[in-house]
């Protein structure tokens, strides 16, 4: 079972998870008893805490530490939600709980040019993710484990991981407390030890485990991961142990969501159209629903659509979890995207859009398309912005750009004195049928200034000005 | 210090040399005359341009239509114009109506955010925004995101602003004229040269073969009056 693995050890996942955004706050997470530490943060590190320490000693030491509850329901969650994040750099992902990952990638190096370039990649995309991590490859999924849980290493060759493998410490193998105090009285303190005696030696001192368990790390017995599939549908939960109430803490958590949801559309090769955000709050929700006019995948995309509509949002209690779902996606088709139009482009148009959807509100944005109809008021409609516009015959007439939403009254005495009249009358008639009855002669005039406008003359004698010729 | 040296230096500013930079290559305004005033360029990608004028019907949508026509790949954004774009009169001047974006803002602030973001986007061809009165400051941003995304905006404002100082890289003042399809446009501000006294310019178009674009070329022309009640 050679091949290239890499594993990806988050040793404070349920605490950064959960923890508040500003990591210099000590926090601790507490035992299934909660009467001891199982993890800290490098915060509470610094303070003296140390996993193990009794609660009493640890709230002694630091009376303002957060004390977080372990629930490994959530943990199992975090890990999915990262299994899908990781997605990204490698099809075949298993999850190896409590808190690590395990990617294979001797399939992706040709795709990603190389180890040193995915090295590369993979670390970047890890500082974004603001998340502990210690990663290592290795020629087999245990020995990347091994090797993470030693402090990292990255190397390509077989060769190079058995070497390294040798050099380390006992205990930090994840073997029985009883066998490695045993392995300290014969003298051994390194696995390089173990991995020069025979086996046949080692099987009969400490059973067949061991043995088994050392072919699995140098390869010599397979040992097949199990992958995680990926989940059809998206919805996930993040619960804030902080009660939130302004909304910059909020996209700090809802960032770490989109950027499972970015994994999880990578995965399936869609991006979505409409998302559904809930915040939850001790009593009820908030829903928002926050779309982009073409769908897109990148986390940031939807962090900035997600803050503009966030702006909008008065909270009506402070928010103690966020659940995200997907309610519309598509598939991605290739070559939507101008190349040669939009030289100086920064953003994708609909990017704009949706942009500005998010801040106005959809009926903000609208496009205009003539009607069939004599009535200057009704000739033309509002249409929404997506698609083609129907084809529609040309107007009669001459028609000026402005039209008034409203006909404004003219006073009858200027008309012909400072509006000269130059055109008309053009008749309009129409409507009869459905209330809104017009009977109008249209003339263009021009004002005493030079400007043009579109006025009209009601039966009664009344002049109204309904648009100007900008 | 001879004055040689100094112009060798740099130290001092020739306006005369501002006239022959090269400028980059504009969109034409599909007026000659006007794409002279604006150093025989057009209108320059990247820059704000202020019309002012005080209310509609002098011609100040005509002026932007050949470039309006042309756009049929990206959109031109309408922020808060003061009355309904009319779609038919738009339709029949050769204008894409569905690149064609209307955005109606509630606020000012709001206004001028919208214009910003589609100035600094760049995936507009042409953003016109109207707007009263507003800070200096608020210019100088939309210039600054009109320079950032290549943008090409055009902000329209009441001639009562012409006193106040402006950042946009062009400030024109329209006026209506008495003749058909005229225009009188004085040219406050341009970049890389000095203020153009008024002009008349025409706003017929050479190649216009469609209708409704020119106000003469149809029966009814200045010369025909109509009696008032007629």
């Amino acid at each position: 079972m050679n091949g290239l693995w890499l594993y990806l050890h988050f040793p404070l996942l349920p605490l950064e998870m959960q923890g508040p955004a500003d990591t210099r706050e000590p926090a601790a997470l507490l035992d299934e008893r909660a009467s001891r530490l199982e993890l800290c943060n490098a915060a509470a590190q610094a303070r003296g805490l140390e996993p193990g320490m009794a609660v009493a000693l640890a709230l002694n030491l630091v009376p303002e530490l957060h004390l977080l509850q372990m629930d490994t329901k959530q943990a199992a969650q975090q890990l999915e939600g990262l299994a899908l994040w990781s997605g990204r750099f490698s099809a075949r992902v298993s999850l190896q709980p409590p808190w690590g990952l395990l990617l294979e990638l001797e399939s992706m190096l040709r795709y990603f040019q190389g180890l040193s370039a995915l090295w590369e990649n993979i670390q970047t995309q890890l500082q974004v993710l603001e998340l502990t991590c210690i990663s290592a490859t290795g020629h087999t999924p245990l020995a990347a484990r091994v090797l993470a849980l030693d402090g990292g290493f990255c190397a390509a060759q077989a060769a190079e991981h058995l070497q390294r493998l040798q050099s380390v410490p006992i205990e930090r193998l994840e073997l029985d407390t009883k066998m490695r105090a045993q392995f300290r009285g014969l003298g051994f303190s390194r696995l390089g030890d173990l991995l020069a005696l025979p086996a046949t030696e080692l099987a009969h001192r400490f059973g067949a485990g061991l043995t088994a368990w050392l072919d699995r790390l140098t390869g010599q017995r397979p040992d097949p991961p199990r992958y995680f599939t990926i989940p059809a549908t998206f919805l996930r939960e993040l619960p804030l142990n902080y009660e939130v109430e302004r909304i910059e803490a909020l996209l700090f958590g809802l960032r770490r969501l989109l950027i499972q949801l970015e994994g999880f559309l990578r995965a399936h090769y869609c991006c979505a159209v409409r998302l559904q955000l809930d915040l939850l709050q001790k009593q009820g929700l908030q829903t928002l629903q926050v779309g982009h006019a073409q769908g897109a995948q990148s986390a940031e995309v939807w962090l900035e659509l997600c803050r503009l509509r966030l702006e909008r949002l008065k909270l009506a209690q402070p928010v103690i979890g966020l659940r995200l779902g997907v309610t519309e996606c598509r598939d991605i088709e290739s070559g939507v995207e101008d190349l040669f139009s939009t030289a100086h482009a920064q953003d994708a148009p609909a990017q704009l859009l949706s942009r500005l959807q998010m801040r106005l509100g959809e009926q903000a944005l609208y496009r205009v398309m003539p009607c069939v109809d004599y009535r200057p008021e009704r000739s033309w409609r509002r249409a929404s912005l997506n698609g083609p516009l129907p084809v529609q015959p040309d107007a009669a007439g001459l028609r000026p750009f402005w039209l008034l939403s409203a006909p404004e009254r003219l006073c009858p005495n200027i008309v012909g004195r400072t509006i000269e009249l130059l055109q008309g009358p053009e008749r309009i008639v129409s409507g009869w049928w459905d209330q809104h009855p017009v009977r109008r002669d249209y003339y263009i005039g021009r004002w005493a200034d030079g400007r043009r406008g579109w006025l009209y003359r009601e039966p009664d004698g009344g002049w109204y000005l309904h648009g100007w010729f900008g | 210090m001879s004055l040689e040296q100094l112009l060798e230096q740099g130290a001092v500013w020739r306006a005369s040399d501002t006239l022959s930079e090269p400028c980059a290559a504009g969109l034409s305004s599909g007026h000659d005359e006007l794409d002279l005033m604006l150093n025989g360029q057009g209108w320059q990608p990247g820059s704000l341009v202020e019309v002012l004028y005080d209310t509609e019907g002098c011609g100040e949508l005509r002026l932007l239509l050949p470039l309006l026509a042309a756009s049929r790949e990206r959109w031109v954004l309408w922020v808060d114009p003061p009355h309904i774009p009319y779609a038919p009169a738009l339709k029949a001047a050769g204008v894409a109506l569905d690149r064609l974006l209307l955005v109606r803002s509630n606020s000012r602030r709001d206004r001028l955010w919208c214009l910003e973001q589609a100035l600094k986007s760049g995936c507009c061809s042409a953003v016109l925004g109207w707007l009263g009165d507003v800070p200096q400051q608020a210019l100088r941003r939309l210039q600054v995101a009109a320079t950032q995304g290549q943008g090409l905006g055009f902000i329209f404002r009441p001639t009562a602003c012409r006193e106040q100082p402006s950042a946009a890289s062009y400030r024109l003042l329209l006026e209506p004229e008495q003749a058909a399809d005229t225009l009188a446009v004085s040219v406050l501000k341009r970049r890389g040269g000095w203020p153009l006294s008024r002009r008349v310019l025409s706003l017929r178009q050479k190649h216009a073969g469609r209708r409704a674009v020119s106000l003469s070329s149809l029966p009814g022309t200045a010369s025909v009056r109509v009696r008032a009640g007629g």
